[in-house]
């Protein structure tokens, strides 16, 4: 039985090859660990919500976390030598995280962190010359910075700073259904295992005048269902394929990038338009950038067209100079001009579904921006001009048919939002601070804009006024827009308008008691509320719009949220109901309304412990039909780490439908545990070459049980369950 | 005159339509009519009862109708037509009892000619004329569906009209390392109407099969009977939002933490819809004669939902691009914020430049003396400093952003922020 941390951290080190820390007990206390979490795991397997764990383990705190260094600590290094710290447990990432300073400089971000080592891939940037100092510290929610360590080292100096970094990287991963042969509905298990082959390329190259990078990734399979582009093509998709790469080139003020780029930054025009092509830019006296992108019309992936830009009739070509007039103070007086010329085919992007068009256009757009000094006072407008066509669609004309054509339009779209800060850290009391701020945004938008660069609802002037603003920890923001459509006034043409007003309010309570060291059992708030009122004043003459198909309806939704961190409790609970109000001829009594509670419930008992459960409702009411509808959801997790290579991880739920007056009743089941081990192919401290083995359960059922008239039929069972296992291989 | 000529229109449309629908065999259609949105696509739920041996044939959209003597009902006037409904948007089927169950989506160019003609004087509601043919006989009908012009928001059917998945990365596919957790994923949806946003976020693990297109569509753009035969796969976490009728909504993903990153493969997340309760999507199945009730199709689709693929393996999405834009702006701490000295900081900033690689923060006391850098990673914007960054740094600090190139070379730098530190709030 372990009961302090010391033991633990001992036998934990004795893992890790610390021989200064070997204890002969060390072993025997990761035996039991390992034997009682395996244990454990196998009680959970057929009633997960039977799980519990014993209550010494229960009452025992986190283990210390001993931080190593995997360098000699009078050794000397390279300044672009990767170094390592090795930690005595994993750490807890719901509430726990490490940071690194070397020297006077916070590299945390740029330590990648697994369970056991936190790596410094020095590669990225050089680690400062000369004798100096790691400290590492464990960082908590609300909690100071605790030291944990404090490293020496020392950095052999370098003339200049380059690199050539060169990296493959390749990882197979097989994995099938080893059980059951047939299933309950009829599935049969598939005849041979899948097999995933992931190549990698990484490349850094540097000199004093500038750098090459590249990034590519691909992906073979053998099942052709899982081909990337199968989707789209398929039995033809290729089984093994390109998923993205990107080439990034800098010399000086120019830069340069092919692969998956992105471009754009006019809002109504191209605004971070990202896809496969190629991007430019030259800065000119740290004041101007002009830049040019030619990108294909949507997002893709694999071998055809390589660069993107192959396809006259599906591509997106933009342009921009910006200029940041005073240097000295960047963002006081910015100004844009953006181009852009474009053409799609009727094709949805790689990760994107919707309702398209072949569409044609060009524009261009004004943006300017600026502050007061100080900030007090500051505007963000643009201006856009668009010419926008639809070209013959022959998915839509079908061969046989003449459409009537569409006229090629060019509209205009404009914003501006001015911003004024009120009051600034004015003093309420001694503690208490005041914030406020007002903005006013406009926005007009033509009948019948578009671009292909940007999304823009069309057709539409909005107004808004908001005020943020903040009183000592309360954190408030209040709006008021309103915003009609059918700018053109046409009369047979309905013309809607809509009042929105919102608010939204975070306090985190604790600090209403005590700023500097809040209390964990107070929550932090947010609160937020909207109300929406769309309604039109005549039903349009010469269409066939009856009073009762004209809108008047108002909607509200309400959402509280409080959340708690307890130590090693992490807790939450959200609110929502929601009202919709019909008010037009004919519809009064459609109205309907809707509640949700969310209750959410995490605990790491242990560094190797991570439990969860959380139960939701959702329920409907349709007034008019009088019925009602509810959803229950109660859900459990329970992930285990009991050795560095062991992991554990289950998941259940239960989620019960029903509806009033009693039609349907469905219950739906839901299981899963995996088992995974990693494990090293060679005997060598180096990561790679490594693998994994796992096995993975799951088990879905159902019970749909119908109700005629109140008698209750024969319900409809669906129950089926598979056993998965793999392996996978990392060669790099 | 011009007005003598619709009523009389309207008035024969109605009298054909009354007497057709009196005829033995007429197929039904309902909704008979829907509002649409005039200002982008459409989808709506409709429910054809009564074919008998009638099968669908296609779809048209068009501004008139004409008798379609001597097949029955009123068919699309040649000269007004505005498109077919493309084959990648039909998710039609046979359904119910001798009913067939057809998503209307409607492509922006079609609602752009109605509009057009709108503007030139013409009626702005135009027709959906789906023909139906009796493969034995060579009979053919012609239902009719009134698509009016309208906003897009309340009294539109409740639809999705595009759907993107996406990590807070600027890749297709996101590549990660065993153990790493992922970013945060969410899908930004455009709809018209107004209604509950309600399904679950499911998860397909390596090594099992993958769902089929029609597993992806909503499930409110399914015929009745197929409701609920979706294939399942382990959810990952349910929601429940309500979309009042404006248009966009970005969904949150569900807790990353709670999503998968052991073990190496691809995983698909996906994004399964339910059906939602909404008047103007709902469809009278009983008044058709395809079955009882009414179906319910609040959500409905015209396009299986996009998988969101990762894998966990040897790949990496490190360069992933963010969007460029000009120069490093300072967000937070405002210039001259009063900050108690004990209290939390979090430094804060607009991210630009095509050649940005790094961020450094750099904190200086009232001296001049350096007190603290931190280099961050393009891509978060965010650095939360150490609890005792303020004791140390004095009285007034100062802090700016510099980005930094691949090689640790400044690229640009914003001007010296002042903080103005007082004292440590009460314990």
């Amino acid at each position: 039985m372990i009961r302090d941390g010391e033991q633990l951290r001992s036998a934990m080190c004795e893992r890790h090859g610390e021989t200064n820390l070997v204890q002969g007990v060390g072993t025997m206390l990761v035996t039991t660990i390992r034997r009682r979490a395996l244990l454990i795991a196998a009680m959970m397997l057929p009633f997960t919500s039977a799980a519990q764990t014993p209550a010494s383990d229960s009452s025992a705190g986190p283990e210390p976390l001993v931080i190593t260094a995997d360098f000699g600590n009078d050794a000397w290094v390279d300044g672009n030598q990767p170094i390592g710290l090795r930690l005595s447990r994993p750490l807890n990432l719901q509430n726990e995280r490490l940071a690194v300073i070397i020297g006077q400089t916070d590299l945390s971000a740029l330590f990648t962190v697994t369970p056991t080592v936190a790596r410094y891939a020095a590669n990225t940037l050089r680690l400062p010359s000369g004798e100096t100092e790691i400290v590492v510290y464990l960082v908590s929610p609300g909690q100071p910075w605790q030291e944990l360590a404090r490293i020496p080292l020392r950095v052999r100096t370098r003339a200049g700073f380059y690199k050539s970094d060169i990296k493959p990287a390749l990882t197979l991963t097989t994995s099938g259904q080893i059980a059951p042969y047939k299933n309950g509905d009829g599935t049969r298990r598939p005849p041979y295992a899948g097999v995933t082959f992931n190549p990698a390329f990484t490349t850094a190259l540097a000199n004093e005048n500038g750098t090459v990078e590249l990034q590519s990734n691909f992906l073979a399979v053998t099942k052709q269902a899982q081909a990337l582009r199968f989707g789209a093509q398929g039995s033809r998709a290729p089984k093994f394929d390109l998923s993205d790469y990107l080439i990034k080139g800098a010399n000086g003020p120019v830069s340069a990038s092919v692969g998956h780029v992105s471009f754009g930054n006019a809002k109504h025009l191209i605004n971070a338009v990202a896809s496969r092509g190629v991007t430019g830019a030259v800065n000119i006296a740290q004041i101007a950038e002009v830049a040019v992108g030619l990108l294909n019309g949507t997002s893709i992936v694999g071998w055809d067209n390589p660069i993107g830009v192959a396809n006259d009739n599906h591509r997106i070509i933009g342009a921009s100079v910006k200029v940041d007039a005073i240097k000295s103070r960047p963002g006081s007086v910015l100004f844009d001009v953006s181009y852009l010329n474009g053409e799609q085919l009727p094709q949805s992007g790689f990760n994107q579904g919707d309702i398209n068009d072949r569409e044609k256009n060009h524009g261009a757009a004004f943006h300017f921006a600026g502050k007061l000094p100080g900030d007090r006072l500051t505007l963000d407008a643009g201006y856009a001009i668009s010419h926008f066509e639809n070209p013959f669609d022959p998915t839509l004309a079908q061969g046989d048919i003449s459409l009537v054509p569409v006229r090629p339009e060019t509209k205009a779209a404009q914003f501006a939002d001015v911003t004024l800060a009120i009051l600034r850290n004015t003093s309420l009391t001694k503690e208490i601070k005041v914030n406020l701020s007002t903005t006013f945004r406009h926005e007009r938008v033509d009948p019948l804009y578009r671009s292909l660069g940007a999304t823009v609802q069309a057709n539409v002037l909005q107004n808004v006024i908001e005020l943020t603003g903040g009183i000592g920890p309360l954190a408030v923001q209040a709006s008021h827009a309103r915003a009609e459509d059918n700018l053109d006034d046409i009369p047979s043409v309905l013309k809607t308008f809509t009042h929105v007003t919102s608010v939204n309010a975070v306090l985190p309570v604790a600090s209403l008691f005590s700023a500097s060291k809040p209390s964990p059992w107070f929550p932090q708030l947010t609160w937020s509320l909207s109300e929406t009122h769309q309604f039109a004043n005549d039903v349009p003459e010469n269409s066939d719009f009856a009073e009762t198909h004209a809108p008047d309806q108002m909607s509200r939704a309400n959402n509280i949220d409080a959340q708690w961190a307890i130590g090693k409790w992490k807790a939450g609970y959200r609110y929502n109901i929601s009202n919709q109000d019909n008010r037009q001829l004919g519809r009064e009594k459609a109205d309907l309304g809707g509640l949700t509670h969310n209750v959410a419930l995490g605990v790491s008992p242990m560094s190797w412990i991570d439990l969860g459960t959380s139960y939701a409702f959702e329920g409907a009411n349709n007034h008019e039909l009088a019925q009602k509808n509810a959803t229950r959801r109660f859900g459990a997790n329970v992930d285990l780490r009991p050795t560095r290579n062991l992991g554990m991880s289950t998941v259940f739920s239960r989620t019960w439908m029903r509806d009033y007056p009693l039609t349907t009743d469905t219950d739906n089941d839901d299981v899963s545990v995996e088992l995974s081990n990693n494990f090293r192919l060679f005997r060598s401290s180096a990561e790679r070459p490594s693998g994994r083995v796992f096995f993975r359960y799951q088990r879905q059922s159902s019970a749909n049980t119908a109700f005629l008239e109140t008698i209750r039929q024969d319900p409809v069972k669906r129950r089926v369950w598979t056993l998965n296992s793999g392996v996978s291989l990392n060669a790099f | 005159m011009r007005s003598e000529s619709v009523i009389f229109r309207a008035v024969s449309v109605t009298i054909i339509a009354i007497c057709a629908g009196r005829a033995d065999g007429q197929i039904k259609v309902n909704p008979t009519g829907v509002n649409v949105n005039t200002n982008g696509a459409t989808t709506a739920f409709l429910t054809f009862g009564g074919l008998g041996s009638f099968r669908p044939v296609e779809a048209e959209w068009c501004g008139e109708l004409v008798s379609a003597a001597p097949a029955a009902g009123l068919k699309c006037d040649p000269a007004t037509v505005f498109g077919r409904l493309p084959v990648r948007f039909d998710q039609s089927r046979l359904s119910g009892t001798s009913g067939f169950t057809d998503i209307m989506s409607i492509p922006p160019s079609v609602t752009r000619r109605a509009y057009q003609a709108a503007e030139a004087g013409a009626k702005s509601s135009f027709f959906y004329v789906r023909r139906f043919r009796n493969a034995s006989t060579g009979q053919e009908q012609y239902v009719a569906v009134t698509c009016r012009l309208a906003g897009g928001g309340a009294r539109v059917p409740f639809s999705l009209v595009d759907v993107s998945v996406k990590f807070n990365v600027e890749t297709p596919i996101l590549f990660i390392k065993p153990g790493e957790t992922l970013p945060q994923l969410s899908a930004r949806i455009s709809y018209n109407g107004t209604g509950r946003l309600k399904g679950r976020w499911e998860i397909v693990y390596p090594g099992e099969e993958v769902p089929s297109e029609r597993d992806l569509l909503t499930e409110a753009t399914l015929p009745l009977e197929e409701r609920g035969t979706q294939r399942r796969y382990a959810e990952l976490g349910r929601f429940n939002v309500f979309l009042p009728p404006t248009g966009e909504y970005v969904l949150p993903g569900p807790d990353v933490s709670r999503i998968p990153s052991t073990t190496e493969g691809m995983y698909l997340v996906l994004l399964r819809i339910e059906a939602s309760d909404d008047k103007e999507a709902d469809s009278n199945i009983g008044s058709v004669g395809a079955g009882t009730g009414v179906v319910h199709a609040g959500a409905v689709a015209g396009f299986p939902m996009p998988p969101l693929r990762y894998v966990v393996g040897a790949g990496s999405s490190e360069l992933a691009e963010t969007t460029a834009s000009t120069q490093v702006r300072p967000l937070s701490p405002l210039a001259d914020a009063a900050i108690a000295s004990n209290a939390p900081l979090e430094f804060s900033w607009t991210e630009g430049g095509a050649r940005v690689a790094f961020f450094r923060v750099e904190v200086r006391n009232h001296s001049g003396e350096d007190v603290l850098a931190a280099i961050v990673p393009r891509g978060t914007g965010i650095y939360r400093a150490p609890t005792w960054l303020l004791e140390k740094a004095g009285s007034s600090p100062r802090w700016r952003v510099v980005a930094l190139d691949l090689l640790g070379r400044e690229v640009s730098k914003s001007d010296w922020q002042k903080l103005s530190i007082t004292a440590a709030a009460p314990q």
